[in-house]
């Protein structure tokens, strides 16, 4: 006499992980616990499947790039990627960085100058006894210099 | 052909082309948003310009001519081109980086790149979207307004919701008079979404999902868009995004083609999937059945394949519980099982129920082992509780019991007839061709139905006899017929044989006799036969109202004795077509699932027959008369079935009277269930198999139409299931057979082999789309009509069958109502698949009874009343819907429950003779009120569409739009 049984046995649990592990993943609870949020977020934002669609279909997007940017294009933007890069890695990182440094003074002293009022030739030799300004000049004179020596473009 | 001129260079085309279509098979991309190949030229995008004798001209309306110059692509056409673009784009925003719609396949896209267009000037439209449907939104904004979704719905499927209200500033879609979507007369047939060319008429499904980008709140995404468009004005960088972002998700998302698994139309589709995610399922201009038609279920009715509640390992009872099995032990328990019981009580002991959602090649392979393995004839299928009387009345008359021909018969008969079906709700997409031939070609509609449906409402005529009377109603039309001289007289002289013999027998069938015993007056019966008079062709159409009546195999031997009578069979346009329930109901009956028939119908009693099997098995053919499923019910009881094997069959449910059948289960030695859920015929089972879904399946199918058409696997079967194809054939070894198949393309080449039916049909010539209506030669010819030459009988004539009306065995007076009963759109049988669907459960929560309202009054019932019904079989209970669709003292129970309303519970297991299927619609009931707990709830809510008032309408107007005061005629 077979009576209905109206019930599933409930499902395992999953496959569990190997013995030795379990000391690391107990000490990494906490960590994996933030990894696997940070999974299920980038998973429901859709960026895992963006990213792993475009690794899938590399060669489809490529060839869509390739199809779709002209050719000269293409070759100009590599070579402008090219002397970027190269210009940046000749620069020498601390001039680059004194450089750098003063250009917000040089900012706030050009707002100011703009307000003053119009210049002659002699006021124009007497800021040049300034030594900031006379070190300024001699910086831009070098590298005029520089941009015009031959084999420089 | 036509010869004509492109740009200068002389070119050919078939005759009656337009320009449009031969510009595209000459390889010239015109823009074209509106045409469709399954719509036409709606005129609506004004896009497709061509310059013809100097004047700017719409290609896809302009007919080609011999001689004539087209030019499409000079500056002048090319701007009025450009123009027209601009038109469209101030529609629709190109966001197409962010859009779902972006699959490669948006035609605006497309076509707005072609032309390399740069720059747009949108125009938001003031409405928002409407997402109140289940399945499907609408985004104004998106919308093109080019009308191939009021088109589709109008003029296709006729479903007449949609139109395009083009006196509001801007025009938009409206459903019914501007109601919300869910809210409206829309039966979420989906062939709206599948034909829009952009992203405004999507499935939800798809939404938000497809795109990489898409998923963000609309407010979000609208302003990310702005501040982007904002930035970078020029359109290049979009294409070029866009186009990345397309290429980038080709790979994950999978297109594969299928059929329909619920009822036997025969739909394909190419269903779209990410991993085992349902993105979306799209009819294609390819499919051969349906075209862009779907209905509710097929379109949107797939939760059920990822349902946790699938099984997805084997069970096996352990007393009062199931305990997971592995596929090995559960296997060699099952064959242990069989063999001990073939062996202590012999072979005939076990009865085999083959599953009509499997596919040809597993219904084979179930037949197959029953009688090679198992040795027995007892091998049945659901046909039996509904087609199996059909193919009776067919069998009798024209010698092949199956339809004649094919649904663009239908559409193209000049009369169609339904009789005892409800087309609309239960095969809803050849209803849509039924309602085409009627809006488009003027056919007329003859429906003859106790219940008032929806094509009812559309009939020309339409007769309510009492419920099971047919029979007397046909023949005595046939008799009116043949009174006044309209037979066909050289039809019945040349193609027929027994017409005195019938003519005499309808003597008593006069037309006051059925007044007297069908409730219809002489001069509606006069009017239903000069209808047959007057058209020169005519289908019958019909179902369970006429099959599951004691009188079922008469009854639709009636319908067939009518289309004789009337010369309506074996030529285009005719024929009798019984519409069959489930997605391989034919296909598992034609592939030997019934005791008396191996494959092809051919006579298990024949010998020469039985040699070609066993030639081909190596194995002899039992002889012994099989048992049907309904008689296998009976056999166990008295005790000669001791187990038995059902496979996708909730037998419980299915027959009539559910507490007999459980009684049977419990007596049982052993069940085995192979099944995607655990259903009630499963709880009985010692041993549970969990079977695979169509969706993972690979195989045939055979529709209503005999036609065999492929379903590939979109993914694999679910957990541990495995496909009814990999179960048998494990099983089958462990039973000892030597079956060696590399897969179920296998199986069909056997078919072929032993099959003069099938022997053309192969999985290469059922490639994608393809199809073969059978019988299919060897050379692999098909049959779209049947009957053409000859009838399938020795003397190549079809017979007139007399049949004679009985009156029902009498029932006790207190049982003082008639229970009709049946499917609904929204939901197949007891509900194991579609009440998993929110979506579904959302348009109709449960099952009701109709009541009549006359009804109602007089016994004082309410809408959302909890009754019983009482019949001599049982009870059943459910929500009282108050209804004009019924009348007098019939009542309407719905199919859809498997608990305390499941319509079994009252049916009484009376048969047709020669079917043994049982009566289910002859039912008789008392009514009880019951007090409801808590407030009345009606259980058809607002969000149901059937029964709102359409607007019909011819297509999407297009005049309307042209008369706009801001309209621009093209070039201009």
């Amino acid at each position: 006499m077979a009576r209905p049984i109206r019930t599933r046995p409930e499902p395992d649990g999953a496959g569990s992980w190997p013995e030795e592990l379990a000391p690391d993943l107990a000490a990494s609870a906490a960590s994996l616990r933030e990894l696997l949020e940070l999974l299920r977020l980038l998973d429901e934002r859709g960026v895992l499947r963006f990213a792993s669609d475009l690794l899938r279909e590399e060669d489809r997007v490529l060839d869509v790039v390739t199809e779709r940017v002209p050719p000269d294009d293409f070759r100009r933007a590599v070579r402008n990627l090219e002397v970027v890069v190269r210009t940046f890695r000749d620069l020498d990182p601390a001039t680059l960085s004194a450089l750098a440094g003063s250009v917000p003074g040089a900012v706030r002293e050009a707002r100011r100058a703009e307000a003053d009022s119009a210049m002659g030739v002699l006021a124009i030799v007497r800021t040049l006894r300034d030594p900031d300004v006379n070190r300024g000049v001699r910086m831009l004179l070098g590298f005029l210099r520089g941009i015009g020596r031959p084999g420089s473009a | 052909m036509v010869r004509f001129e492109l740009d200068g260079h002389s070119r050919d085309a078939p005759d009656g082309s337009s320009i449009l279509a031969a510009l595209r098979a000459q390889g010239h991309e015109l823009p074209s948003l509106c045409y469709h190949p399954r719509l036409g030229a709606l005129q609506t995008c004004d896009a497709c310009l061509v310059q013809v004798d100097g004047r700017i001209v719409r290609a896809c309306a302009t007919p080609l001519r011999e001689g004539l110059r087209v030019d499409a692509s000079s500056p002048l056409v090319r701007a009025a081109q450009s123009a027209a673009m601009d038109r469209l784009l101030q529609n629709h925003e190109l966001a197409c980086t962010v859009c779902d719609k972006n699959n490669g396949d948006c035609e605006l896209h497309n076509a707005a790149l072609r032309m390399n267009v740069r720059r747009q000037d949108f125009r938001p439209k003031p409405y928002a979207i409407d997402d109140s449907n289940p399945f499907y939104l609408y985004n104004p904004n998106q919308c093109i307004l080019c009308g191939r979704c009021v088109e589709a719905c109008q003029d296709v499927v006729v479903n007449e919701v949609l139109h395009i209200d083009w006196s509001l500033q801007p025009p938009r879609v409206v459903w019914d008079r501007g109601v919300p979507i869910d809210r409206s007369s829309c039966v979420s047939c989906g062939a709206c979404s599948t034909v829009c060319p952009v992203d405004a008429m999507m499935e939800k499904r798809i939404a938000g999902r497809a795109a990489h980008f898409s998923n963000f709140a609309p407010a979000t995404r609208e302003r990310l868009v702005r501040w982007t468009k904002n930035a970078v004005p020029d359109l290049g960088p979009l294409w070029l995004s866009s186009e990345i972002e397309a290429a980038s998700r080709r790979g994950s998302i999978r297109r594969t083609k299928t059929v329909c698994t619920f009822c036997g139309v025969g739909c394909s589709f190419e269903v779209w999937t990410r991993g085992r995610e349902v993105l979306k399922v799209l009819p294609t201009a390819e499919s051969p059945a349906n075209g862009i038609m779907s209905c509710v279920k097929g379109k949107f009715g797939y939760d059920f394949v990822n349902s946790p509640e699938r099984l997805t390992e084997p069970l096996v009872r352990d007393g009062d519980r199931f305990v997971p099995a592995s596929w090995d032990a559960a296997l060699d328990r099952v064959a242990t099982r069989l063999g001990e019981i073939r062996a202590k009580y012999g072979p005939d002991s076990i009865g085999v129920i083959a599953t009509c959602t499997g596919t040809d090649e597993e219904a084979y392979l179930t037949q197959k082992f029953a009688r090679q393995v198992l040795g027995t004839n007892n091998v049945d299928n659901c046909a039996r509780y509904c087609q199996a009387p059909a193919t009776t009345g067919l069998f009798r008359t024209v010698g092949i019991g199956a339809d004649p021909g094919t649904m663009a018969d239908v559409e193209a008969a000049e009369l169609v007839m339904t009789i005892g079906s409800n087309t609309a709700e239960a095969h809803p997409v050849f209803a849509g061709r039924i309602k085409q031939g009627q809006k488009l070609r003027g056919h007329k509609l003859l429906v003859v139905d106790p219940r008032r449906h929806e094509l009812a409402d559309r009939a020309d005529l339409y007769l309510a006899p009492r419920s099971g009377t047919d029979l007397v109603l046909l023949n005595a039309v046939a008799r009116y017929i043949i009174d006044q001289g309209w037979e066909a007289r050289e039809f019945i002289a040349t193609r027929t044989d027994g017409f005195e013999k019938f003519r005499d027998a309808l003597a008593p069938y006069t037309l006051a006799f059925a007044e007297q015993v069908t409730g219809i007056p002489p001069a509606d019966l006069v009017r239903m036969a000069e209808m047959f008079h007057a058209a020169k062709s005519a289908c019958a159409l019909w179902a369970m109202g006429i099959t599951q009546h004691q009188n079922g195999s008469d009854t639709s031997t009636a319908i067939c004795n009518l289309l004789l009578v009337t010369g309506n069979f074996g030529r285009p346009g005719t024929g009798g077509y019984p519409l069959r329930g489930h997605c391989n109901v034919q296909g598992v009956s034609d592939f030997g699932c019934l005791p008396p028939y191996l494959p092809g119908y051919q006579k298990v009693d024949d010998p020469a027959v039985r040699a070609r099997f066993e030639a081909e098995w190596g194995s002899p053919v039992p002889t012994r008369k099989g048992l049907t499923s309904t008689e296998m019910v009976d056999a166990i009881l008295d005790g000669r079935i001791r187990a038995l094997y059902i496979l996708g069959e909730d037998k419980v449910l299915a027959d009539a009277d559910e507490a007999k059948v459980a009684r049977a289960f419990e007596k049982l030695e052993l069940l085995v269930v192979q099944e995607l859920f655990l259903t009630r015929t499963a709880e009985y089972a010692d041993i549970v198999l969990p079977a695979a879904a169509s969706l993972e399946k690979e195989g045939t199918f055979v529709s209503t139409e005999r036609r065999l058409q492929r379903l590939y696997p979109a993914f694999p079967p679910l957990g541990h299931s495995r496909t009814d194809y990999d179960i048998l054939v494990d099983l089958a070894r462990r039973m000892g057979a030597r079956w060696q198949y590399s897969g179920p393309s296998d199986v069909l080449d056997e078919v072929a082999r032993v099959t003069p039916t099938f022997a053309g049909a192969s999985f290469a010539r059922l490639e994608g789309f393809r199809s073969l209506l059978w019988p299919v030669a060897p050379d692999g010819t098909d049959t779209p009509v049947l009957h053409t030459e000859r009838f399938n009988f020795p003397d190549g004539k079809a017979h007139f069958f007399p049949v004679a009306w009985a009156e029902p065995a009498p029932v006790a007076p207190e049982y003082d109502l008639m229970l009709d009963n049946g499917r609904l759109l929204e939901h197949f049988h007891w509900g194991n698949l579609t009440y998993r669907d929110p979506g579904l459960v959302h348009k109709v929560p449960s099952t009701f009874v109709e009541v009549p309202t006359e009804l109602a009054a007089e016994r004082g019932l309410r809408e959302g009343d909890r009754v019983r019904l009482r019949s001599p079989t049982g009870a059943a209970i459910a929500r009282v819907h108050v209804s004009d669709r019924v009348r007098g003292t019939t009542l309407f129970l719905t199919l859809h429950d498997r608990g305390e309303g499941a319509v079994n519970r009252v049916t009484s297991d009376v048969r047709d003779g020669p079917t043994t299927t049982p009566d289910y619609k002859g039912t008789r009931v008392r009514l009880e009120r019951l007090e409801a707990p808590g407030p009345l709830v009606s259980p058809v809510p607002e969000s149901n569409p059937h029964g709102k008032p359409r607007i019909a309408q011819s297509g999407v107007r297009v005049e309307a739009k042209w008369a706009r005061p801001d309209y621009r005629p093209p070039g201009s």
